[in-house]
């Protein structure tokens, strides 16, 4: 006769094999509720998905044709390269620094002047988010951050918005003739950006 | 001549009656070899469980093994059945109840040892009710704010309600369609909805991402220009932001396909051929305080020059009943009230473009635990048990040692007076 041992082992996996087999039905009755709460708030109806839907990033885009995403980095919040080779690179970021700071890292690595506060003031404005932001197109020899060496003919595109504690950008670079091709890309990306409800976990 | 009385062969031995089925199964209940058996079990899953959480979150690794009646643990191709700890402790519960209560022998040597056996029995029951009756979740409040609604960590729900309307709100609970990925489908009705709904496409973490800006891999259904992105499950199971595709029928009408996913900000709105209106939305199941919550300050200090937090506290009113109390709750100074407990735990001072820093806010835990302190009291139950058993050994132990001392002690001196007399070697 085998042991109550063997025979708990036995009857334990026969009845687990035959447990963990069993899976729901295709059609099920709903027969949990909960009472309304008191303090449960009239829902708004009919909100088009697009305004009910937040986004992990915050922000949502319309991709332009042609456009790659890229993994998004510490300081890059979204992140795409574009061209035959991938040479072109925009990238939405949210960083520190005044506006003039950035802009004028922007004019270094292109080799260009400073400007003062009444240059800054006087460039042309774009919307971001709704919101004006200082354009900064600049054509020459880039050196960008970690780049192997100065790179002539290249063209730098740029949006700099100072907004509370931090400072909205929007830079694309890459060669001159490719960015003259994606100017217009890089107009309906930045109108594209929309923020998203936010949420919290 | 008179033959000798041939004596009667010898009885055989009396066999013992079998013992009946309720004796067996009950000796079979209270045996070692059950015990041992449970707890070799339970000692392969706690080893399971731990290492599964290399790569898997702490709920996930709990869900599966500790919170299940049954499991398939995955071995390479194979998949094992196993037994969770659930239906496992259920085992112990009626191992010990049989064998260390009922049927070990009762007098005042044992009573320590039943004490102990007892403790572990409220502990295991305790685990129990804490299963099934605890509920847990936070509640986030912004300064000047009032709440009474707490949101679940982990349990979610699809609700469905009719506007206008007192009635219930219907719940379908995710566990009855996390299986509905890879294609599957199942169809959900009531009495009291006159459309059916069908969920798939379920998604454990998911983007609702805009298929203008990534786009969908073949396949994936696209509503309203959004589809669910899958992700790979996060480490921590309460940043998980899971979302399903729910289909809507009525009989012999046109079919409605909505995306939920559980961080959208408004429900989808359903309207019905008769003109009734529904909402469907997926949220974290949410359950009502009796009382309500102010939040009147947020205090929050970093050590200087770090990001690390060094203080945080709120200053809230508790309103019962028309009473209002101010209550300071801190780290580790929660506010008890009716049965639920409420803990600082944690606060969001972060900066996105759609969240100024004015929306820094506060979030406590809310714990309602009908077996909390059944620990407590089941230690403290098995620390007396313990000690009446250790003690009494230890008497035990003492008497006996001065009895042999007792005894031998007239043949040592007489062993001690022998060889007094003894001539020297």
């Amino acid at each position: 006769m085998p042991s109550p041992s063997l025979t708990t082992t036995g009857l334990l996996a026969v009845a687990t094999s035959l447990l963990v087999s069993c899976s729901p039905p295709d059609r099920m009755e709903i027969k949990e509720s909960r009472p309304r709460h008191t303090t449960e708030k009239t829902p708004r109806l009919d909100v088009p998905l697009a305004d009910s839907l937040p986004s992990p990033e915050a922000y949502r885009w319309v991709l332009p044709a042609g456009w790659v995403e890229k993994p998004a980095t510490q300081f890059r919040q979204a992140n795409f390269a574009f061209g035959p080779a991938g040479e072109g690179e925009c990238y939405l970021s949210l960083t520190q620094g005044s506006e003039l700071e950035n802009i004028n890292r922007w004019n270094q690595q292109m080799a260009q002047p400073p400007l003062t506060e009444q240059e800054l003031a006087a460039l042309p404005r774009k919307e971001i988010f709704s919101r004006p932001a200082a354009f900064l197109d600049l054509t020459g020899v880039y050196s960008g951050m970690g780049a192997a060496a100065p790179q002539p003919d290249m063209r730098l595109l740029g949006l700099v918005r100072a907004e509370g504690d931090v400072t909205i950008t929007v830079k694309m670079t890459g060669p001159a003739t490719l960015i003259t091709a994606q100017t217009a890309a890089f107009d309906s990306f930045v109108a594209s950006l929309r923020l998203t409800p936010s949420y919290s976990q | 001549m008179s033959e000798l009385p041939v004596p009667p062969p010898p009885a055989a031995p009396k066999k013992a009656p079998r013992p009946s089925l309720a004796a067996r199964s009950f000796a079979f209940l209270a045996s070692f070899g059950v015990g041992v058996i449970v707890l070799s079990f339970l000692l392969l899953l706690t080893w399971l469980g731990t290492i599964s959480q290399v790569d898997t979150s702490l709920y996930d690794v709990q869900k599966k093994y500790f919170d299940s009646w049954f499991l398939l643990e995955e071995v390479g191709p194979l998949k094992i059945p196993l037994p969770g700890a659930f239906l496992l402790m259920s085992v112990l519960f009626v191992n010990i109840l049989c064998g260390g209560i009922i049927r070990i022998r009762k007098n005042w040597r044992t009573v320590g040892v039943v004490i102990s056996h007892f403790s572990i029995l409220f502990l295991l029951a305790a685990g129990a009710v804490s299963f099934f009756y605890k509920r847990e979740g936070n509640l986030k409040l912004h300064e000047g704010q009032t709440g009474s609604l707490f949101t679940s960590y982990h349990d979610r729900v699809v609700e469905i309600a009719e506007v206008g309307k007192d009635g219930p709100v219907l719940m379908i609970h995710e566990n009855e369609f996390s299986d509905l990925t890879s294609g599957k489908t199942r169809s959900f009705f009531a009495a009291a909805l006159p459309f059916e709904v069908t969920l798939s496409h379920y998604a454990k973490n998911s983007d609702a991402a805009a298929a203008a800006m990534r786009a969908p891999a073949p396949g994936t259904p696209v509503v309203d220009g959004f589809y669910l992105r899958p992700l790979d499950p996060a480490m921590s199971a309460e940043a998980n932001l899971a979302g399903v595709i729910a289909t809507l029928k009525e009989t012999g009408g046109a079919e409605k396909q909505a995306l939920l996913w559980e961080v959208a900000t408004a429900p989808v709105t359903h309207r019905t051929s008769d003109g009734r209106v529904f909402t469907l939305q997926f949220k974290r199941q949410s359950w009502e305080l009796p009382f309500t919550v102010t939040l009147s300050k947020f205090t929050h200090e970093k050590h200087p020059g770090t990001m690390r937090p060094k203080v945080f506290s709120s200053d809230v009113v508790k309103r019962d009943g028309g009473v209002n109390q101010p209550v300071k709750i801190e780290m580790n100074k929660p506010l008890r009230h009716q049965g639920y407990t409420l803990f600082q735990a944690s606060y969001n001072d972060k900066w996105t473009p759609a969240q100024p820093r004015s929306e820094m806010y506060s979030v406590f835990a809310v714990v309602k635990n009908p077996s909390d302190q059944w620990p407590v009291w089941a230690t403290i139950m098995a620390a007396v048990g313990m000690t009446l058993r250790f003690s009494m050994k230890l008497a035990e132990a003492i008497t006996r040692s001065s009895r042999n001392r007792a005894t031998s002690a007239p043949s040592d001196r007489a062993a001690t007076a022998a060889g007094s007399t003894s001539p020297a070697a």
